[in-house]
């Protein structure tokens, strides 16, 4: 927790705030985009983030990665504004999960593209692959690969037992690995996976 | 010191463990099995590192911070 002890000292300086602070806010733009998926609501996440973040500023410890803290708050804000009643509750397998994912790999190597990530740029594809994924499946992805959350502090967030969260992150990274290999094959890197086209694509 | 190979974890736990150890999510001793695994599986080694690659293409490019136009403007406007 980034809490300094002293708690009555006044709000920074816009200045300071902005030097030490705002510097941020293209990270936590982004990160806010990652979570709603709308840019007109993810400016008002990022804006009620740093709005918090100047209130709750003399609180901040001076030398405690800001970054993070900021992502914290965006996260916090995010979870408790979102529409909980619309929630998806999905049946997860982490075994089949690997299953597929393990098929992927053996996929890749079969064609000679074990190296496939570091051989071409996949960043379109994985923007869009985050796009397509469920808010339940990219919020663990937020959490465990950009905030660095161990498997434990993202159940805790998220308020779900860790099992879900596990789950979840290995749905969400096969679903993205599979985004990743169908580029792949538009691009001609991969031969195209049969049996998903005679099934008619992918699925969540 | 040589390893006894009929000790090794076989592939397929191996890799049921595979996003937790790439995650940092195992204990010492568990991680010492799976590299011991690694050290003499190269099918598992490969694997791993295919995988490996993947979680840092991810994190590269959904860490990129992007262009936040007005929002500055807007949020500083709000602090004054």
């Amino acid at each position: 927790m980034e809490l300094a002890d002293s708690t009555l000292r006044p709000p920074p300086a816009v200045e300071t705030f902005e030097r030490e602070a705002l510097v941020f806010l293209p990270n936590v733009s982004r990160y806010a985009r990652l979570l709603t998926r709308d840019s007109a609501d993810a400016d008002d996440l990022t804006q009620e983030t740093f709005l918090r973040a100047y209130e709750a500023w003399p609180s901040f410890r001076t030398g405690s990665d800001c970054r993070r803290w900021l992502f914290t708050i965006c996260r916090n804000v995010y979870l408790r504004n979102r529409q909980r009643s619309q929630r998806f509750v999905a049946v997860e397998d982490p075994d089949v999960e690997l299953i597929a994912t393990r098929q992927m790999y053996f996929r890749a190597r079969e064609q000679g593209c074990k190296d496939l990530f570091d051989r071409i740029d996949l960043g379109p594809a994985l923007q869009k692959g985050l796009d397509a994924l469920l808010p339940e499946y990219r919020e663990v992805v937020v959490l465990i690969d950009i905030e660095d959350c161990s498997y434990a502090a993202a159940a805790a967030a998220l308020k779900v037992p860790i099992g879900t969260v596990r789950s979840r992150l290995f749905r969400a990274r096969r679903l993205l690995q599979q985004s990743l290999m169908e580029y792949a094959e538009d691009l001609g890197f991969l031969r195209p996976n049969q049996e998903q086209l005679s099934q008619g694509g992918t699925r969540q | 010191m040589t390893t006894n190979l009929d000790t090794l974890m076989p592939c397929h736990e191996v890799v049921a463990l595979l996003w937790e150890y790439l995650d940092g999510e195992l204990d010492d001793a568990m991680r010492a099995r799976i590299r011991e695994h690694l050290d003499h599986c190269g099918h598992c080694t490969d694997h791993f590192t295919f995988e490996g690659a993947f979680l840092r293409t991810v994190a590269r490019v959904i860490d990129e911070p992007c262009e936040t136009g007005e929002l500055r403007q807007r949020i500083l406007a709000a602090l004054r």
